[in-house]
């Protein structure tokens, strides 16, 4: 692994530990520490992938997640994350990663072919071409598609585990370098909880990118020791966590990666985690990130930005080539390029586009003595076609040439505002560092460091501290904390030089955003065809819209377009920033979200006893209720029919335990059921129950359900399963916000509570050996018995139309109790019975069904309730139902259909003929139980005036029809002679 | 995601929460028919601070009112309803 | 890393629901009379004579006892419930029960004031429970018996990953 790109010493690396990975099927080895794109370095390859639209040959430019070019899939099969910036994964052995966007190989791309066709592609071009017939769109979209577009996604199912968690603090500290460091530093010490966050797998930031000191260590020392001191006074530190997104209420979300992309993790470990933090401040410490200089041909592999440069030097121990010619305009950057050479890089010139004036003299003088210095130098076009070879610069008019592997550019540094923007903040311009910097902050949070425009390491660690001290203050914490880290270097990044290209520049070839292709071309085409505001700027050109959502390159875009209009860029203004900050999988949005944890399942307690019998389930919400119990062979349409049969004739066993009930007690229990409900309620005597509804406060019906006296002042109230939550809160509702002053109290006993319904002609019979011998209570009555050794309250309430008893037991204790009641069923020719046969049962019957006939559009009257409302009023909905649309004679009213041929297809629209418009809809149908014959329940206009009509019920999505009579609902023993006493 | 502090509770998540009603839509069962049709359909809907009804549903289950402004999301003036404190 | 948690069986607690009409100072006395202690502030528990007594919501509180007997006594200032079998009881014990808690929580499982004596209502992994701290290392969940399945699945899951 030596080499001529590889440094003899230096570097953040174990380099007693060599890792074998491979690129593009080739194997090559890196030392641990290493990222991709460094290890790649090192090994001498610089072509790293294809452009989006042209396929040229393009080669890492940074060291960071700004990466726009080197983007590979790495990992294996169903692990594959396309798009990984190569710049953000740490090797790890048997790493395998491969190039995009090029066939068959990187080096020969059949794809550059594009080039060639390069003025009839600029940006936009297809908002010009493509014209029509719109019947051929469909064929130049599948060629476009397939030459678009980044990466590959995995085809396989994603095999991983993703964790969540979730973190409060007083203070969350994004980035860990130098300004981070200290602000968390000063909060820790003060006693606030702090959170840092930083997305390296090391902390410090910047301050491993070059040489310095502080508090008289190193920067690595000095960050060991912050490390320590932050960790022992209990402030979380999370590494490999980037935070992607400032959400209300200073909420930020982060992924940590736990493996690499790609790496496969132990034992189902989960690869990546979401943290979610809540903080009462947020220190945002971003830093900035560099930019790039337009110049001809400045995609070259070989071309890179000056700081990334740096970092692969002192960081990773790599000479980003062997004759490199720096080409900047600030200060900073030549201290890098000096930094450089210092390690043993190998530099050859070093140009500033400034005039001599504006360069720190300082450095200037050392910049001279040890290699070629030019100011005034703007570069003009990279030589070289897969990797730089020279690089032709304008030199105050003058054109000359350099011979280089490498070149080393510095535009300036663009503070990353990024989380600042999505919290809402605003921004300045500062007109030295053409550059935006946070301004005012719209939620708790502040700006520090290279994020906030400041620079001067000096400067930035004492701003930082300070920060973080005041932010502890303002939350009480004012524990002593020391002095600021200090350091003697306080040297600015000095005035940056402006975005004008130097004026001999091919602009076709002067890349701003080489994710997307988007030259200086391209944004001037965009000005000269109208598209005058930054937003069309944008989306006209594609800048700043692909995976790296144009770090390095939209303010350069801006400039361009600010030129144009001969503005400044505050006055041209910028795009919006939308999370997330960097690209995130899908797999860590899900999390646990999947599988077994999709949605969290609602078991009734009854839940194993069916599970047993293995029953088709129907999701009612969240909650399981199993359809039928088939036997075998037999389909869900038998069954259902035999066990309503089962039902009629004999008896059944069926678990209702999912409806709503409540427990109401207290002096105003009576008057305060009698707002919830329509019906009366305090003329009930105790041990009696009756049928009840609910209606809105638009007078609309809400819910049905029954109610029972249970003793003077306790009630029961239920409602159906599918409003039992609705119900809940209507009812806190009525007692908090209506009527606080009302003396009573209301308990949900849903869950308390299971519930079996016994029904059939035998019902009576099976309750009372049940209950050894106790008589089973009259129809609308109740008894309290023992069944099993388990209390029982036993309501006699029929759904079904036969006798039927609900035996309510704590749910707990519900098993012994189903399992007698079933034995004992069924030793009398009956069995369980599920919703298929219930259901038929109530349409026979005619009851409505809340969720079918109560479907929040039906009032009582149209229902056939209105005898039971109570003539008082003073109800929820009483004032509603005085609206003249309760009036008309057209309403969708409850109706019975009586099929004059096959079943009546549910959801049918009820109309004169097929196609014509629907005068109501079919809520229900089934099969008759004793008798043939079709039968179903319905909503029609008038419909209580039309008894006797013929009309289609016709479903144009189930493809079927019926033609039907509209008759009484009430198909089954309408007097009610099977269960009344 | 918003936080909302709850009187009792102190500051939670959104997720805790349901927002119920604006505060000018709670109505009285024994209003006039006018009077209900007004308080329920008409909204003013500003842009700006709106004062609604809210629920702990997932926390403590106590109703409070509070001051939310729709265009900034910032909460204010949490009340609690209904019950002594 | 430390000892593994413990996660105990979902079971029925022995709670009957106490909601007083009035929080007033004639239900305070009654209350203390009748259970032992006065009714504990809001997000906090204590141990009465026949058991835990906790603060479920406004004026409301949850009461280990038999229903009966309390509805005797309390009928006049509050209305009684047996909701013993409304709720499912889980245990956890280990000193790391705030980090399982803070997998996925609308919950500052970290707060100083999530301490022995409180009790707390919120979001853990979709479903709404109450955490009851007993002491540095044990806490009781209670959530709802139809998602308690999911809820001890869950722990148990995430248990293995912290």
């Amino acid at each position: 692994m030596s080499g001529p790109y590889r440094l003899a010493e230096g570097g953040r690396l174990d380099r007693t530990t060599a890792i074998p990975f491979q690129f593009d099927g080739k194997s090559y080895r890196g030392f641990a520490g290493d990222t991709l794109a460094s290890a790649l370095l090192a090994n001498g390859v610089r072509l790293f992938g294809r452009s989006f639209k042209y396929h040229r040959p393009r080669g890492v430019i940074t060291s960071g997640v700004e990466e726009p070019n080197a983007l590979a899939g790495v990992g294996l099969g169903a692990r594959r994350e396309p798009n990984t910036r190569m710049t953000d994964v740490f090797l790890y052995e048997g790493l395998h990663a491969v190039s995009q966007n090029r066939w068959p190989s990187l080096d020969l791309d059949l794809g550059a072919a594009n080039q060639l066709i390069a003025p009839f592609i600029p940006a936009g071009f297809y908002y010009k071409t493509f014209l029509g017939p719109p019947k051929l769109w469909m064929v130049y979209e599948h060629f476009i598609r397939a030459m678009a577009g980044l990466g590959a996604p995995p085809t396989e199912a994603d095999p991983d585990n993703y964790a969540r968690a979730s973190r409060h603090c007083d203070v969350a500290v994004v980035g860990a370098g130098p300004a981070g460091l200290s602000a968390a530093l000063a909060a820790a010490r003060a006693g606030a909880r702090v959170v840092l966050i930083e997305g390296d797998a090391h902390l410090g930031g910047a301050l491993q990118a070059e040489a310095c000191h502080i508090d008289g260590q190193s920067g690595v020392d000095w960050v060991a020791g912050v490390q320590a001191e932050l960790t022992e006074r209990g402030v979380h530190i999370l590494k490999r966590a980037t935070a992607f997104g400032y959400y209300d209420h200073n909420m930020l979300y982060a992924a940590q990666r736990l493996c690499e992309p790609g790496q496969p993790p132990q034992d189902g470990a989960p690869v990546q985690r979401l943290w979610k933090v809540r903080a009462k401040r947020v220190i945002l410490a971003q830093g900035a990130i560099e930019r790039p200089l337009a110049f001809s041909d400045n995609d070259r592999p070989g071309v890179m930005l000056s700081g990334a440069v740096g970092t692969y030097a002192h960081r990773y121990g790599v000479a980003a080539g062997t004759e490199i010619v720096f080409a900047g305009q600030t200060d900073a950057a030549l201290r890098t390029a000096l930094g450089a050479i210092d390690l043993g890089v190998k530099v050859t010139a070093i140009l500033d586009a400034r005039s001599e004036a504006d360069i720190d003299p300082g450095l200037w003088t050392m910049a001279k003595a040890k290699v070629k210095t030019l100011a005034e130098a703007k570069p003009v076009r990279a030589r070289g076609g897969k990797g730089v070879e020279g690089l032709e610069v304008d030199v105050s008019g003058r054109l000359t040439a350099f011979s280089a592997d490498a070149i080393a550019v510095n535009g300036g540094y663009t503070p990353s505002v990024h989380l600042h923007m999505q919290a809402g903040g605003g921004l300045d311009w500062r007109a030295d560092e053409s550059a935006f910097a946070p301004s005012h902050a719209a939620q708790d949070q502040i700006s520090v460091g290279a994020g906030a425009g400041v620079s001067g390491l000096r400067s930035v660690l004492q701003t930082a501290f300070d920060s973080g001290l005041a932010v502890a203050l303002a939350l009480g914490f004012d524990l002593p904390c020391g002095k600021a880290p200090y350091a003697e270097d306080d040297a600015r990044a000095g005035l940056t030089g402006d975005f004008l290209p130097a004026p001999s520049v091919n602009l076709k070839t002067a890349f701003v955003d080489p994710q997307n292709d988007v030259t200086l071309a391209d944004l001037d085409l965009a000005w000269r065809e109208g598209y005058r505001s930054v937003e069309h700027m944008k989306r006209y050109t594609t800048l700043g819209m692909a995976t790296d959502q144009g770090k390095t390159s939209n303010l350069i875009g801006l400039a361009r377009l600010a030129k144009n209009a001969a503005k400044t860029p505050p006055e041209i203004g910028l795009t919006t920033f939308r999370p997330p900050f960097i690209p995130v999988t899908l797999g860590l949005l899900v999390g646990d979200d999947r599988g077994f944890h999709a949605a969290p399942l609602r078991r009734p307690p009854l839940y194993d006893a069916h599970a047993a019998a293995n029953p088709p389930w129907q999701p009612v919400g969240y909650w399981r209720r199993p359809r039928a119990y088939l036997q075998p062979s037999e389909t869900l349409a038998a069954a259902g029919l035999r066990e309503a049969r089962m039902v009629r004739q004999c008896v059944g066993v069926t678990d209702v335990s999912t409806l709503g009930k409540f427990e109401i007690s207290g002096p105003d229990a009576a008057k305060f059921l009698e707002i919830a409900c329509a019906t009366t309620v305090a003329k009930l005597a105790i041990g009696r129950g009756r049928y009840t509804f609910m209606l809105r406060e638009d007078g609309l019906c809400n819910d049905d359900g029954t109610v029972w006296r249970l003793a003077e002042h306790r009630y029961l109230l239920t409602s159906s399963t599918g409003g039992a939550d609705r119900m809940a809160q209507h009812l806190s509702y009525i007692r908090n916000v209506l009527r606080p002053d009302l003396r009573v109290g209301v308990a949900n006993v849903q869950e308390h509570f299971a519930a079996i319904a016994v029904a059939g002609p035998n019902a009576k019979s099976v309750i009372e050996a049940a209950c050894e011998g106790a008589p089973a209570p009259r129809h609308m009555g109740l008894s309290r018995a023992k069944i099993q050794g388990t209390d029982a309250l036993i309501l006699a309430a029929s759904y079904s139309g036969e006798r039927a008893f609900e035996v309510y037991v704590r749910s707990g204790e519900a098993g012994p109790v189903w399992a007698d009641l079933l034995k004992r069923a069924t030793s009398e020719g009956g069995g369980a019975y599920g919703l298929e046969a219930l259901e038929i049962l109530r349409i026979e019957k005619g009851h409505v069904e809340t969720g079918g006939e109560i479907d929040g559009r039906t009032s009582a009257w149209d229902l056939g309730l209105e005898k039971m409302l109570n003539p008082v009023g003073g109800y929820i909905g009483a004032a509603g139902q005085g609206r003249a649309a309760f009036e008309d004679p057209n309403r969708l009213q409850f109706v019975g259909l009586k099929s004059l041929e096959g079943p009546i297809p549910e959801g049918a629209a009820l109309t004169a003929k097929a196609g014509a418009s629907a005068q109501g809809h079919v809520t229900a149908g089934s099969l008759r139980t004793l008798e043939p014959g079709f039968i179903g329940l319905g909503l029609l206009a008038a419909g209580r005036t039309r008894l006797g009509d013929t009309l289609l019920a016709w479903s144009a999505t189930r493809r079927a029809s019926a033609r039907v009579e509209v008759v009484s609902p009430h198909f089954y023993d309408g007097e009610g002679a099977r269960y009344r006493d | 995601m918003m936080l909302i502090t709850c009187p009792h509770c102190g500051p939670r998540a959104l997720d805790e929460f349901v927002f119920d009603r604006p505060v000018e839509a709670i109505t009285a069962p024994d209003a006039d028919t006018q009077t209900l049709v007004a308080q329920l359909y008409k909204r003013t809907n500003a842009r700006g601070p709106s004062r609604e009804l809210w629920r702990h549903s997932l926390g403590c289950r106590s109703w409070m009112t509070l001051v939310r402004d729709t265009a900034t999301h910032q909460i204010c003036d949490v009340e609690p309803v209904g019950g002594a404190r | 890393m430390t000892e593994p948690l413990t996660i105990s069986q979902p079971s029925a607690t022995r709670w009957v629901r106490c909601e007083a009409f009035t929080d007033d100072e004639a239900f305070r006395k009654a209350f203390e009379a009748a259970v032992g202690i006065a009714p504990p502030k809001p997000l906090t528990w204590a141990v009465a004579k026949d058991g835990r007594v906790l603060w479920a919501e406004v004026k409301a509180w949850l009461v280990e006892a038999d229903a009966e007997p309390l509805a005797e006594r309390l009928q006049d200032v509050a209305a009684i419930s047996d909701v013993s079998h409304a709720w499912r009881a889980i245990d956890v014990k280990g000193s790391n029960w705030r980090e399982l808690l803070a997998h996925e929580t609308t919950l500052d499982a970290y707060s100083p004031t999530l301490a022995p004596g409180a009790v707390v209502a919120g979001l853990w992994s979709h479903v709404p429970v109450m955490v009851l701290v007993r002491s540095e290392t044990e806490i009781t969940l209670y959530g709802p018996p139809s998602l308690a399945h999911y809820l001890s699945e869950a722990l148990h899951h995430l248990a293995g990953w912290v």
